[in-house]
């Protein structure tokens, strides 16, 4: 068990989702509880048709990331976006920073999957010349760490970390190990997917990950509920400005709240599966605990991986019940969002700062009441009012990767 | 008369999202801020809007945008282009 590690202060916040762009519209969004979910033209034909997507077109998106959005593909320019805002709510100036002390780590599952499509269509209809000189630079999952890293002259340390649906929270954790390592004294961390195509939606769909409510696409991401089929494709970016505590005091930043622990751990066990009794994320539970310092009964609150698949759901919520069993309240806003894959546990951390900040609690979208064998605590229909002192934010990926992390009030 | 120098206009308004103010028959491209990467972009969004290749030759830093022009219609025109 790790001993206690020191805490780093989260002083910046950024969001681009299904349910808004910026931070506020998300969080109203996400409080108000409904899904996001709607038919998508891009899955025309497909047995699955719906997906979450950011409610900006790609011309609104153009105009506000401005002239270098040419060469970017969506996933970068969510990351840009979600950046900037993160780094004027710190109060911070790009124009003014030491650059080289600055990192940029923006996790990344998949990449621009539209665009590997859209260019091998074109390979394959009209020859190798129609293939645009962008192809790569708009593909490559680390793009969205190479632009904001560009766009806010951020000189330090650079990566995309790829741990498919935890790859948010990765990059939040690798984050904190730079800062409190020295190698950098600001960190610009979250993550990104813009993923939603025809391959990466049917890909999903057949090895049984989708819900399939065509007919109710906004009803179909229902985490915890006894009757749920699976989670929704969506797209979006989260980004944290995390600082020491000691250098956000120093300039009179007030952090929204710390993040204290970080526990990550490996199934070890199968491609897609979680094993029995989920000892990887326990131990990832209990890692982030001992980081923090906590014990688990000091844990208030806890935002939930959540996918609405079934075998995700079960598997957590017998971790939360056997690790936390005082009962803490519970969400999971993948109900509204949509499972945003590598950008998922990055806006869920700010999603759970800003619990932490209002003291409030969302609701689990299409969530009456958990399915009876779940002995949790879900927060359903409206917004809990509930002091939140310790919350933790899960975060599990394909690959056996669990990510858990430890926020508290300042 | 074509509509070849409209068309670059219209791209750099649009993708490249350049200032209209900023686009002039003298300006150069490297006035416009395109880099290698837009420039091979830029050949192929001409070729498909026209139908015909801008080569690496013809447009490089220090090139206007009234050369492009008259090397793009005169390739439109079927004539044999030698170097610049």
């Amino acid at each position: 068990m790790n001993p206690p590690g020191p805490p780093v202060a989260v002083t910046g916040l950024g969001l681009v989702t299904p349910a808004g762009d910026g931070v506020d519209a998300t969080w109203e969004a996400v409080l108000d509880g409904r899904g996001t979910a709607a038919r998508d033209p891009l899955l025309d034909g497909l047995p699955m048709d719906f997906s979450c997507r950011v409610p900006l077109g790609e011309d609104d998106l153009d105009r506000r990331v401005g002239r270098t959005s040419w060469r970017m593909g969506r996933p970068a320019k969510l990351a840009v976006l979600a950046a900037r805002e993160a780094v004027r709510d710190a109060g911070l100036d790009p124009a003014a920073w030491d650059g080289s002390r600055v990192a940029t780590v923006m996790g990344c599952g998949m990449g621009n999957m539209e665009q590997v499509e859209e260019q091998y269509r074109r390979l394959g209809r009209r020859g190798p010349d129609a293939v645009s000189p962008l192809a790569i630079p708009m593909i490559i999952p680390n793009l969205g760490a190479g632009e904001v890293s560009i766009d806010l002259k951020a000189r330090g340390p650079n990566l995309a970390p790829a741990t498919a649906c935890a790859s948010g929270a990765t990059a939040i954790a690798v984050a904190r190990d730079l800062l409190v390592s020295g190698a950098c004294d600001v960190a610009v961390a979250g993550g990104v997917e813009a993923a939603i195509s025809r391959l990466s939606t049917t890909g999903f769909r057949n090895m049984g990950a989708l819900s399939g409510r065509t007919d109710a696409p906004g009803e179909a991401s229902r985490p915890f509920a006894p009757d749920r089929d699976g989670f929704v494709m969506a797209e979006g970016a989260g980004v944290l400005v995390l600082e020491r505590v000691g250098d956000a005091a120093a300039r009179g930043a007030r952090p929204r709240a710390l993040l204290t622990g970080c526990g990550s751990a490996s199934d070890a066990h199968h491609p897609t599966a979680p094993p029995e009794g989920a000892p990887g994320a326990e131990a990832a539970l209990r890692t982030a605990l001992g980081g923090a310092g906590l014990a688990s009964y000091e844990i208030d609150h806890v935002n939930a991986h959540g996918t609405s698949t079934p075998l995700n759901d079960a598997t957590e919520a017998a971790l939360i019940a056997r690790v936390l069993p005082h009962r803490p309240s519970v969400t999971a806003p993948k109900g509204v969002l949509g499972h945003t894959l590598g950008a998922a546990g990055a806006i869920e951390a700010a999603l759970t700062v800003l619990t932490i900040q209002h003291r409030l609690v969302p609701p689990i979208a299409n969530l009456t009441a958990p399915a009876p064998e779940f002995d949790i605590d879900c927060v359903t229909k409206q917004p809990r009012r509930q002091d939140v002192r310790a919350a933790v934010s899960h975060s599990f990926g394909f690959g056996g990767h669990n990510v858990v992390l430890v926020l508290t009030a300042p | 008369m074509t509509d070849t120098y409209a068309v670059i206009h219209s791209i750099l308004t649009t993708t490249f999202r350049v200032p209209d103010h900023e686009i002039g028959p003298q300006v150069t491209l490297e006035q416009l801020q395109l880099d290698s990467l837009a420039l091979a972009e830029l050949a192929l969004l001409l070729e498909e809007r026209i139908g015909v290749k801008l080569d690496s030759e013809h447009a490089t830093r220090f090139t206007t945008l009234a050369e492009i022009t008259d090397h793009l219609d005169a390739l439109r025109r079927g004539e044999a282009v030698g170097a610049p």
